[in-house]
């Protein structure tokens, strides 16, 4: 009895050793996926994509990493006004920079305020092209662009490689739940307002291809009926502004 | 006339500057924190260093490119950012006064002093002594591009 207990404990200890080693090896090893959080993430999108028109003013803080991988925090200050489908107006500041871009499904126009030079060039129709245009063509980072991706035909899950609900947070005020997401490159934690308007109210991004990983945080206030007429989305160029051209990333 | 009074207001407040503050932020950077998580990064990896973006790979490094192409036009640099950082325009001078002054081609974060403007269809230009600029707008900061003399 007692053999065949010692026994029995020795086996169990060893299932105990070989349980996790052998779930270690298994490809289903892969982070959890809470699919509550995906479904959180497209109802988000989904709400995201039926407004119209909305303006938004968004803190954000970013992190440069320097080469000895000491890290330098800036603040950005961002507004966005979107009239959906076809029309844009972010204006961005910073220490370095105060950028006003705009399109209204025809042109892109960029001032540099503090230079006070302008480009303007003709754009696509579409904001997804938009955005990639402006990104593949001339190296601008439009801001806030998951605002418009979130939701989109285009958009897919399928880069998720692991989902979690953190639980019930509030974000200046508003009740939200707070969900964590892992990707190839990036970690990210979303912030989804309560109740029937599933808007985000703050993300954090968290760089992993560089070890120092560098946070990009951005919290939303938002206001979804904006007041504007269509020439929010027209560069009307300031007194003694000069045209300049916007420069093609592959001009050499 | 209006900018070559700023351009000359800037330089005198760099050459006051620039022995105290260029130097740190000089420094090399090689990544920022991503803004995106929906850009697809799929065919995008051209460079090893960078990471601004979960989908762009933007190559930050500061002092090592020459190049007038994605890298310079790409990065925020803390010497590559348009306008009057103060910190930026001592380091961007201080490059312009020493290397890049007539090649055609080449490009400056920072002209040098006492530049005129001028427009030619439409466009504007800054004539410094006698070397032709030809500013742009970029991903993130402003540049002049040496020129021949526009017609």
């Amino acid at each position: 009895m007692k053999t065949l207990k010692q026994t029995g404990i020795a086996l169990a200890l060893s299932l105990a050793v070989l349980v996790p080693a052998a779930r270690a090896q298994t490809p289903a090893a892969a982070p959890a996926i809470d699919q509550d959080a995906i479904a959180a993430l497209t109802r988000m999108g989904t709400y995201l994509r039926s407004l119209k028109a909305f303006q938004i003013d968004v803190a954000i803080t970013d992190e440069d990493v320097l080469d000895d991988g000491q890290k330098i925090q800036s603040e950005t200050r961002t507004s966005l006004l979107a009239r959906m489908p076809n029309g844009l107006r972010v204006e961005r500041s910073n220490d370095r920079v105060e950028r006003l871009y705009l399109w209204d499904g025809k042109n892109a126009s960029l001032l540099a305020r503090r230079m006070n030079y302008y480009a303007t060039v003709p754009a696509p129709a579409t904001i997804e092209e938009l955005i990639a245009v402006l990104d593949e063509q001339y190296g601008i980072d439009l801001p806030l662009v998951d605002l418009f991706l979130w939701g989109a035909p285009k958009w897919t899950p399928a880069q998720i490689k692991g989902a979690m609900v953190v639980g019930p947070s509030v974000v200046a005020g508003t009740t939200c739940d707070q969900y964590a997401f892992r990707q190839d490159e990036v970690d990210y934690q979303i912030w989804i307002q309560k109740g029937d308007y599933p808007l985000p109210r703050k993300i954090v991004i968290t760089t992993k291809t560089d070890e120092a990983r560098p946070q990009h945080t951005a919290v939303y206030t938002w206001n979804l009926a904006p007041s504007f007429n269509d020439a929010a989305f027209v560069l009307d160029p300031p007194t003694g502004a000069l045209r300049v051209p916007l420069a093609k990333i592959t001009a050499k | 006339m209006r900018n070559t009074m700023k351009h000359g207001a800037v330089a005198v407040l760099v050459l006051t500057m620039a022995a105290g503050l260029a130097l740190p932020v000089e420094a090399g950077k090689r990544s920022r924190s991503n803004s995106s998580v929906n850009r697809s990064n799929a065919n995008r990896n051209t460079n090893v260093n960078r990471n601004t973006n979960v989908n762009r790979n933007r190559n930050v490094n500061i002092d090592r490119d020459i190049d007038i192409d994605i890298d310079v036009d790409r990065r925020g640099g803390y010497h590559g950012g348009c306008c009057y950082h103060p910190v930026a325009t001592a380091a961007a001078v201080t490059a312009t006064a020493m290397v890049t002054a007539a090649v055609i081609g080449s490009m400056v974060n920072t002209l040098p002093p006492s530049c005129s403007t001028v427009i030619v269809n439409g466009f504007a230009y800054q004539q410094c002594g006698n070397t032709w600029y030809q500013p742009q707008l970029s991903g993130s900061s402003t540049t002049f591009v040496v020129i021949n003399a526009p017609r």
